[in-house]
C-alpha cells in the first residue's frame, strides 16, 4: 500500500489533535514537521521518524510531500498557504482561516485557479449529532437559533489580541457560526455588538470580553449568538435550534431533540476529527472527495464572522447577500 | 537506519550525523536516538544536517521495534560509544529480521566477564562490525567471530572556515597571546588533570599562553578544582559546550588532545583540516589520525614531557605550521567524510544485494 506523505506547517496544540489521528492511519507517513519553534518540530519529527524545520520553506523543499497540514495561529496565516498553492499541494488548514477578508478571498481564487483538493478545520461538521440534526431539519427547518460560545480564556497570550485572534466571535465562535451555516444555509445579514471589560489578571487583553450577534439567513431563518470569555471555566459551547414543534441543543458531544415528550439526550459516537481527516487523505489519494468544509466554504463562514466584527466597531449592520 | 544507545552521542553522535549526510542521496536514512534530554538535542543537530529522525525509549524498546518494521527499515546500523553500550539495539534489529550492522567507536575496553560475556553472546547475532581506527578493529581480534569485523576510518566533512578574532575578542586574548584549545569531554579517558598538571611548566617560558577547554562531563567540578587550587584561573578558561567549533579552531593556535585511549577522535580530523599544529599522546587512535611521524606525540599520563612538548611547539612556530600543513594533507589523503561514506555504502549494498530484503536504496 503506497502511503500518502503529509508534511505540517506548525505543530502546536491543534496540530497534535490532527496528529493522534493521522499516526493511526495505515495510509499516511508524517513526513516532515516545520515550526519556527524548532525544538517542537524536533519533538514531532522524533516521535514519527521523520524530518523537522525552522521554516515552511525548508519542508516544502520536500519535493516528495503529497498533502500539507497548515496548522499555525490566525495571525500566522498567508506566506505558508501562498507557498503550498505555488507547489500545487493540496492543504489542510486550520481556522480561522486568516484575520483580514481580503487574504483570505485572494487566496480562495488563488485555490480554485490551481484547483487543489483543500480542506479547514470546521470539525463540528462531522459529528454523527449533527448528522442527525441534518435529518431532522430537512423535514422542520429551523426558524430560529441560538448559539453559544461561554467560556473561559485561553492561555496563549497570542489569543488576548485582536490583531492577532481576531477575537472571540472570529476565533472560536466561527465553529458555531459555521455550523449553522451548515444546518441552515448562508447567511444575508448581521448586527453585531461587542464590549470590553479590563481584568487585572489578563495584563493587555484587548479583545471583546462580551459579544453578540443577530444573524439573518436567506432561508429567512434569524439567529442570535453569544460569547464571552469572562468565565473561569466551560460554561456553554453549542446551537440551539428552533422550529415548528421541534426544539433542538446541539453541543460538540451530544444531542437533544425536544418534540414536547421530554428531554431525551445521544451522546455523539466516533470523533469527528478523525472523518475529517480520514476525508482529507481519501480526497488526496485520489477517492471520493467528501470533504465537508472546503477552503471556499469556510471563507463564506469566514465572511461572517468578520462581518459580526466590523458591524460591532461600526454599529452599522452588515448586508451579505451581494457578497456571497 | 543508524542509531545509538549512548547516553552522551557527542562525537559519535556527529560521525552519525556525517555518515547520514553522505548518504542521504544513497539512502533514506534516519537517525534514531533515546528520548532523554541529551538524545533528544543530539536529533535536533541530526535534523538541523536535515536527515529524519525518530526517538526512542529505553524502557519501550519493543515500540521501536514495531516502528523499525512499520517504515520499512531495510538494515539497522547500531553505532556504540562503548562495548557495553548497544546490545538492546543489535537484539532488536535481529528481531525485526533485519541485518545489522555495529560501529565500535572505542576500543575493546571491557574488563568485568559479565559484560565481555554479553559482548560475545552480541557477537553471535550481529551480521557485520565496523572498527573506526585499524587500532580499535585490533583491539577487538581476539574476539570469536571478528571475521565480521571491517575497519573504515573515520571521516569529516571539511570544517567552513572559521573567524579567528571572534572567541579571542570573547577571551579578551591579545592578537599574539597563544591559545591551546582541547576540545573533548571531561571523562578520565580525556586525562584533562595530566594537562592542568602541566600548564605551570608552560606558562614558565610562554606566560601569556592560555590553555581553552571546550566541552562538559562528570570529570569538570573535579577539573576545575584542579585550576583553582594550582592558582591557573587566568591562563585556563572552560567554555561548556559550543558549537562554533569552527571559531574555536580559527582561534587556536595549538590543539591538544591528551587522552589515555581513543577510537578515532574527529576532533583531531577537525583540528588537522584547517591546519591547526596539534599536541598529542601517542595512542592508537590519536596515532592513526595524525600519523606515527608527528613531531609532537608525548606518552599519555606524562605531565612534564606533555609541557615541555607543548613549550617546542609553541616556540618553533616554523616547525609547528609544517606539523599542522603536514596535517591538512593527510586528511585530504585519509579522513574525509566522502570515502568513509563509500566504504560504508559498498557494506550496506551487501546486505541490500539480497532477494530477502526491502530495498529502501533511492534511485538517484
Amino acid at each position: 500500500m503506497s502511503k500518502t506523505r503529509i508534511g505540517f506547517i506548525g505543530v502546536g496544540g491543534i496540530a497534535q489533535r490532527h496528529l493522534g489521528v493521522l499516526e493511526s492511519l495505515p495510509d499516511v507517513e508524517l513526513a516532515g514537521f516545520a515550526d519556527p519553534d524548532f525544538n517542537r518540530a524536533v519533538d514531532a519529527a522524533s516521535r514519527y521518524g521523520a524530518k523537522a524545520y525552522g521554516d515552511h520553506d525548508g519542508l516544502l523543499g520536500d519535493t516528495s510531500l503529497d498533502a500539507v497540514y497548515i496548522c499555525i495561529p490566525p495571525f500566522a496565516h498567508g506566506a505558508a498557504e501562498r507557498a503550498v498553492i505555488a507547489r500545487g499541494l493540496p492543504f489542510f488548514v486550520e481556522k480561522p482561516i486568516s484575520l483580514e477578508l481580503s487574504l483570505a478571498e485572494t487566496l480562495a481564487s488563488e485555490v480554485a485557479a490551481a484547483g487543489l483538493i483543500t480542506a479547514v478545520g470546521y470539525h463540528w461538521r462531522y459529528l454523527d449529532t449533527v448528522d442527525e440534526a441534518k435529518r431532522i431539519l430537512a423535514d422542520r427547518p429551523a426558524q430560529m437559533l441560538s448559539g453559544y460560545w461561554l467560556d473561559q480564556t485561553p492561555p496563549p497570550q497570542w489569543w488576548w489580541h485582536a490583531d492577532k485572534s481576531g477575537g472571540q466571535m472570529v476565533e472560536q465562535t466561527t465553529h458555531i457560526l459555521d455550523l449553522a451555516r451548515y444546518l441552515v444555509g448562508d447567511v444575508v445579514s448581521v448586527y453585531g455588538l461587542a464590549g470590553h471589560t479590563q481584568r487585572p489578571d489578563f495584563p493587555g487583553l484587548d479583545v471583546p470580553t462580551v459579544s453578540t450577534a443577530s444573524l439573518k439567513f436567506s432561508s429567512g431563518a434569524i439567529a442570535n449568538f453569544s460569547s464571552t470569555c469572562l468565565l473561569r471555566w466551560g460554561h456553554r459551547v453549542g446551537l440551539h435550534l428552533f422550529g415548528d414543534g421541534i426544539a433542538m441543543e446541539l453541543t460538540d458531544h451530544d444531542i437533544m431533540v425536544d418534540i414536547g415528550a421530554g428531554r431525551p439526550v445521544r451522546h455523539a459516537e466516533g470523533d469527528p476529527v478523525w472523518r475529517e481527516d480520514r476525508d482529507f487523505i481519501d480526497a488526496v489519494r485520489g477517492e471520493t472527495n467528501r470533504i465537508r468544509c472546503s477552503y471556499g466554504e469556510a471563507l463564506k463562514t469566514h465572511r461572517v464572522a468578520l462581518a459580526i466584527t466590523e458591524s460591532a466597531r461600526t454599529g452599522q449592520a452588515v448586508f451579505l447577500q451581494a457578497a456571497e | 537506519m543508524l542509531a545509538t544507545d549512548s547516553l552522551e552521542p557527542s562525537g559519535l553522535g556527529e560521525h552519525m550525523i556525517v555518515l547520514g549526510q553522505s548518504l542521504v542521496h544513497q539512502y533514506d536514512i534516519v537517525i534514531a536516538c533515546q528520548n532523554d534530554e541529551n538524545g533528544i538535542a543530539f536529533l535536533a543537530r541530526a535534523a538541523k544536517a536535515g536527515l529524519r529522525i525518530i526517538a526512542f525509549s529505553l524502557d519501550d524498546l519493543p515500540g521501536f521495534g514495531r516502528w523499525l518494521k512499520a517504515a520499512g527499515a531495510a538494515f539497522l546500523h547500531v553505532h556504540a560509544g562503548i562495548g557495553w553500550e548497544g546490545h538492546e539495539l543489535v537484539r532488536l534489529g535481529k528481531a525485526a529480521g533485519l541485518p545489522v550492522l555495529r560501529t565500535e567507536h572505542l576500543p575493546y575496553l571491557l574488563t568485568s566477564p559479565v559484560q565481555q560475556a554479553e559482548y560475545a553472546a552480541m557477537l553471535l547475532s550481529v551480521d557485520r562490525v565496523i572498527g573506526v581506527s585499524q587500532g580499535v578493529a585490533e583491539s577487538y581480534a581476539a574476539r570469536p567471530n571478528t571475521a565480521r569485523m571491517k575497519m573504515i576510518a573515520n571521516g569529516i566533512a571539511t570544517p567552513s572556515c572559521g573567524n579567528r578574532q571572534a572567541v579571542r575578542s570573547e577571551l579578551g586574548l591579545r592578537d599574539d597571546a597563544p591559545l591551546l584549545l582541547t576540545v573533548a569531554r571531561f571523562t578520565q579517558q580525556k586525562d584533562h588533570a595530566s594537562l592542568v598538571a602541566a600548564v605551570p611548566q608552560v606558562l614558565l617560558q610562554h606566560p601569556d599562553a592560555r590553555f581553552v577547554f571546550v566541552g562538559d562531563g562528570p570529570e569538570q567540578d573535579r577539573i576545575e578544582q584542579m585550576v583553582r587550587e594550582q592558582g591557573l584561573e587566568q591562563s585556563v578558561t572552560f567554555l561548556g559546550r559550543r558549537f562554533d567549533v569552527p571559531d574555536l579552531l580559527a582561534a587556536a593556535d595549538i590543539f591538544v588532545l591528551p587522552s589515555l585511549f581513543e577510537g578515532l577522535p574527529l576532533v583531531l580530523l577537525e583540528a588537522m583540516a584547517v591546519g591547526l599544529p596539534i599536541v598529542a599522546t601517542a595512542i592508537d587512535g590519536t596515532v592513526e589520525a595524525i600519523g606515527k611521524d608527528h613531531p609532537f606525540l608525548v606518552t599519555p599520563g606524562d605531565p612534564m614531557l606533555l609541557a615541555s612538548i607543548i613549550g617546542i611547539a609553541l616556540g618553533d612556530r616554523e616547525a609547528a605550521k609544517a606539523a599542522g600543513d603536514a596535517g591538512k594533507t593527510r586528511f585530504i589523503h585519509q579522513f574525509q567524510a566522502d570515502r568513509m561514506a563509500m566504504q560504508t555504502a559498498a557494506l550496506y549494498a551487501g546486505f541490500l544485494a539480497g532477494p530477502s530484503h526491502t530495498l529502501q536504496a533511492r534511485n538517484s
